[in-house]
């Protein structure tokens, strides 16, 4: 799940360049195949760009905080005390490099790469607490070591990468395609009124007044305002997904330690200020009082976040209104009008790819209310927090897509032009799309709960999990892109939608029950059945199937 | 040479006192001489690089009060007034007091509580007396 992380951050970054080009050097006039080119050289230098942050952030962190290595010759008492730690601790734990920094706070970090993570240490903790009050420093221990072990680090610094790396170019490339187009108007300008015969500071002073200001604010000023938003957005998101790494390694260092009493002691006495609602949007923490709280009951952790189904929803509409190459229904109408079918074949597959890749995001934050759900073994509560999560996600992700429009709208000039009338009608207009794209999204969601479900229960190795979320979510996908694009955009009829969906339903559900004779146990290799209840052991050789489950998504 | 002097007194002073009150901080000594001896100034700035960090656990309530990071400012302060400044001179009993005062307070200001920050300037004037020639005159 951790390289599906990483090709969701890395996708995201390539849908914000592509659409700035698609949309920016389209609207200059380039041909196709020159942004064809300047699309490459986007997909190329942004991800090399990401994985550079990424890769020398340790190096970074490293210098800028002077961190020294923690060793055992010079913390000798605290160093066997550590490594005592990690004896208690699974052996699939991979042990990291400890630093410490000279720090008098009392603190504690993760950092690193996939290859190599560091826990560092302040001087504060090492050689104060640990002996004024050894059950915080072991709280903080086992929390860091916790992000390790959950492979925090990974998830963390690259969404940290992709958010460092977005700020700057985003803006980069806006400014640049601004400046050529000024740059081309001035030497057109500058040359008829040469012509014209004006000469010195007239000649520039006419030049100037040509430059259509109105027109450059319009044309650019949404996609501005656009990156501030998606900046904005992507920046409070990270910081969700930092605060739900820390839920998770309280989590873990409960499944390891039975150390609840004295992990929830050492955040409550910690003594963090209170924070409001904006500052947790804004920190990497989320408040010590939820995080007692989801230590006492970690029921929230499995629920799909409806921020990040706004976020998604937002994105979405982003790409389908700013670039229309993104939409499939181009192709078809470049089809009937005989035009440039194989670059727009290309765009579509761009399209229908993209959208797989936010499909997964979804089906990850789906999959883990699956998790729970399956193995509670409660059908009714199954039911219905399955059917109040689709109804949810569905309705938020479709407010923020339709919000994405209207904001859009709101930076076009045809939108101040009309009249309240026309306003109010296209109101009506906004909340009608609203209800049908929740109503495709709704019946996505459903597909992918009753089978996500089903191959969760099937899956006995982290191989099969992956390989299960990744068939289920790219399914769904194309079931959604035939709802939206093909029975409502192009054949215009909505009674094809249960139809379609009982199709997908009936085919998947055979195709799993097919699958389903030949289901063995990764070990062992004997036959396993599947049964209503999930079989936790192998009963041939009690090897744990589900071993991968938690935190996994 | 007079301010490389002044640093390595102080680190020295520093060193002795660090070893009395505060042994457990010993290994962290070396670090902060470094630190120390390449920009004194650093030390000066409370809590300059409290920041949150991503993936850290937080900050857990009440600061600790490190003695090594607050021993090495204030003796290379008191280094340059009291004696640096008058070699070969005797601190006289209100210099001496001043000096333990003026220890106190800085100590206050950078975060040390009030019974270690008095602990700590009881044992600077001790350590200027005795290895730095500042020799107190009789009353």
């Amino acid at each position: 799940m951790v390289t599906i992380g990483i090709v969701v951050s890395v996708t995201w970054t390539l849908v914000f360049g592509f659409t700035i080009i698609a949309t920016a050097f389209g609207a200059i006039g380039f041909s196709i195949p020159v942004r064809l080119l300047l699309f490459i050289l986007v997909v190329s230098v942004i991800p090399f760009l990401i994985y550079r942050s990424y890769s020398r952030a340790p190096q970074g962190i490293s210098k800028k905080m002077a961190l020294k290595r923690f060793e055992e010759s010079k913390f000798p008492e605290q160093y066997r005390y550590i490594q005592g730690l990690y004896e208690g601790i699974p052996s699939s734990f991979s042990r990291p490099t400890l630093m410490y920094n000279l720090e008098s706070e009392l603190s504690a970090f993760t950092f690193g790469t996939r290859k190599t993570q560091y826990i560092v240490l302040s001087a504060g903790l090492v050689v104060t607490e640990f002996y004024e009050n050894n059950d915080d420093f072991k709280s903080v221990m086992l929390h860091e070591s916790a992000h390790v072990s959950n492979k925090d680090v990974d998830k963390a610094y690259l969404a940290a990468s992709v958010m460092s790396v977005l700020k700057k170019i985003l803006p980069a490339i806006l400014a640049i395609v601004l400046g050529y187009q000024i740059y081309l108007m001035l030497g057109r300008s500058y040359y008829y009124e040469s012509l014209a015969g004006y000469e010195g500071a007239d000649l520039w002073r006419y030049t100037l007044m040509t430059i259509p200001v109105g027109q450059l604010i319009s044309l650019y000023g949404p996609i501005g305002l656009f990156i501030i938003i998606l900046c904005v957005i992507l920046y409070a998101l990270r910081n969700q997904v930092i605060q739900l790494r820390e839920f998770y390694a309280d989590a873990r260092v409960l499944e390891w330690g039975r150390f609840s009493a004295k992990l929830e002691r050492t955040l409550e006495t910690s003594g963090s200020k209170h924070q409001s609602k904006f500052e947790l949007l804004s920190n990497f923490h989320p408040s010590i009082s939820e995080r007692v709280h989801i230590l006492k009951d970690n029921s929230r952790l499995f629920v799909p976040s409806l921020w990040s189904a706004f976020s998604l929803g937002f994105l979405y509409g982003f790409l389908e209104v700013e670039s229309p190459y993104l939409s499939i229904i181009f192709l078809y109408e470049q089809y009937l009008a005989g035009n440039y079918v194989v670059y727009n074949a290309l765009d579509v597959l761009v399209a229908i790819f993209f959208f797989i890749i936010l499909m997964f995001a979804v089906s990850s934050s789906f999959h883990k209310s699956f998790l729970r759900d399956v193995f509670s073994g409660d059908k009714r509560h199954f039911l219905t927090t399955a059917a109040l999560n689709i109804a949810k996600f569905s309705m938020i992700f479709s407010l923020g897509w339709v919000t994405s429009i209207i904001l859009i709208s709101l930076g076009t000039q045809e939108f101040f032009n009309n009249l309240l009338s026309t306003w109010v009608d296209e109101l009506f207009t906004y909340l009608a799309a609203w209800a049908a794209q929740t109503l495709f999204f709704a019946t996505t969601l459903l597909f992918l709960s009753i089978f996500g479900a089903m191959l969760i229960k099937r899956s006995f190795s982290n191989k099969d999990a992956v390989r299960n979320f990744l068939g289920i979510s790219i399914l769904s996908s194309f079931l959604y892109i035939l709802n939206r694009f093909v029975a409502h955009q192009i054949l215009n009829n909505y009674l094809l939608i249960p139809p379609l969906f009982l199709i997908f339903t009936i085919l998947t559900y055979a195709f799993v029950r097919i699958r389903d004779e030949h289901r063995r146990c990764p070990v062992c290799g004997n036959r396993l059945l599947i049964l209503a209840e999930p079989q936790l052991a192998c009963p041939h050789c009690q090897n744990n199937l589900y071993s991968w489950a938690i935190y996994s998504f | 040479m007079a301010e490389e002097n002044s640093k390595e007194l102080a680190s020295r002073i520093s060193f002795e006192i660090v070893k009395d009150l505060a042994p457990r901080e010993l290994p962290l000594f070396d670090d902060y001489k470094e630190k120390f001896m390449k920009n004194p100034g650093a030390f000066v700035e409370k809590d300059s690089e409290k920041r949150e960090k991503m993936l850290g656990f937080g900050v857990l309530d009440g600061a600790s009060q490190l003695l090594t990071a607050i021993v090495l400012p204030i003796s290379f302060n008191a280094i340059k007034k009291y004696v640096m400044k008058k070699t070969g001179e005797k601190l006289d009993n209100d210099q001496l007091s001043n000096l333990r005062k003026e220890a106190y307070d800085y100590a206050i200001t950078l975060g040390m509580n009030k019974a270690k920050a008095k602990l700590m300037a009881d044992a600077l004037v001790g350590k200027m007396v005795t290895m730095s020639g500042a020799r107190k005159v009789a009353p």
